[in-house]
């Protein structure tokens, strides 16, 4: 034994208390069955399909699903957010969130506006405007004459 | 069971010259998916692998998992398992690297739950002798030392507790340990000296030179 040996006598044989730390009794009886388990539950997973496994992956890592859920918001936020800064939509007003600049834009772009009436147009005198006797409407007085 | 986890090196080297054939026969077999064969190679390491895991972790919970995902590495690597080494250096080494990644990540919480001491420790004549006689604190008892050299020992950096780990504890020779571990015996040997170094002044309450 060399010097450096001889030096760490104490401290090698205070190591060996190490070898006296065991396991809970009984525990290398099934060791070999639980990995032999392991084993078969990981090979059973790979030949699953590609989409029960990461469902698999969900139930077994937490993180996954809490990954996947941020990533589908961030993705989400990115679509509204460049939906409303796109310059085609915003200079269109028939997209405009204004119900003004839609109303507007229907007004002045009736190519644009989408018909779903099958009533024949007609044209509405405006509120505070002068009755218009050649208009297809016609005052109705609905007082009664006391008769 | 066994009450002591880990043997001398002379049985580790015996063990793999004796049998390196009958090993190879069923480190094939299990390579072609014969799950009886690699039960057995199992049954044949699992406590040497366990106990290294567990004297580089001190924690029970985390030496039974590392050591249950290292057999599962080493059966779905056994294809790359050439035969360049014996395959217990070959499932060291997956232990080893499993072990100290996770001991990477678990740097900041270091929290030990010791295994209880087995009751013939009590008639080991040198470590009776070590606390009784040798000890400068004579009233310290078992748990209390197992407990600080537990302590000093996840004070050392990861290489060198592996080193003392698998030379003073499991008893493994230089040579072994250096094909564990991916580096040359000089390297073994030097890293053994500072660790049982830093391990004397970390225990010098316990430890009294001879």
């Amino acid at each position: 034994m060399s010097e450096n040996e001889e030096n760490f006598e104490a401290l090698r044989r205070l190591l060996a208390l190490k070898r006296h730390e065991v396991p809970p009794p009984g525990y290398f009886e099934d060791f070999s069955g639980r990995v032999i388990g392991r084993i078969r539950a990981a090979e059973a997973v790979r030949e699953l399909p590609w989409l029960l496994r990461l469902l698999q992956a969900f139930e077994t890592k937490p993180a996954y699903p809490v990954a996947f859920a941020s990533a589908l918001c961030t993705l989400l936020l990115f679509g509204i957010v460049s939906v409303e800064q796109s310059p085609v939509l915003v200079s269109n007003p028939v997209f405009s969130t204004s119900p003004d600049d839609a109303f507007s834009a229907t007004a002045r772009s009736p190519g644009l506006a989408i018909n779903v009436s099958t009533n024949p147009p007609v044209d509405v005198p405006l509120f505070g405007s002068q009755p218009n006797t050649s208009a297809s409407f016609q005052n109705v007085d609905f007082t009664s004459n006391g008769n | 069971m066994t009450a002591i986890m880990a043997e001398p090196a002379e049985r580790n080297d015996s063990d793999a010259s004796s049998a390196p054939s009958e090993e190879m026969v069923l480190v094939e077999r299990a390579r072609h998916g014969e799950l009886k064969a690699y039960d057995e190679l199992v049954r044949r390491y699992q406590e040497r692998i366990y106990a290294t895991i567990y004297h580089m972790t001190s924690n029970h919970e985390d030496a039974n998992d590392l050591a249950q995902e290292s057999f599962v590495k080493a059966y779905q690597a056994l294809k790359s398992f050439k035969g360049g080494s014996s395959f217990y250096t070959w499932l060291y080494r997956i232990a080893v690297n499993k072990t100290i990644n996770f001991l990477k990540q678990r740097k900041n919480r270091q929290h030990m739950s010791l295994n209880d001491l087995d009751f013939n420790v009590e008639h080991n004549p040198d470590l009776v002798a070590l606390i009784s006689d040798k000890t400068p604190r004579r009233d310290a008892g078992l748990s209390e030392l197992q407990e600080k050299l537990n302590a000093a020992l996840l004070k050392l950096s990861e290489s060198h507790r592996l080193a003392v780990v698998l030379h003073d504890v499991q008893g493994l020779s230089h040579e072994e340990i250096a094909k564990i571990m991916h580096c040359n015996i000089g390297t073994v040997r030097s890293r053994l000296f500072y660790a049982r170094q830093q391990l004397q002044a970390l225990l010098a309450d316990y430890v009294k030179a001879t």
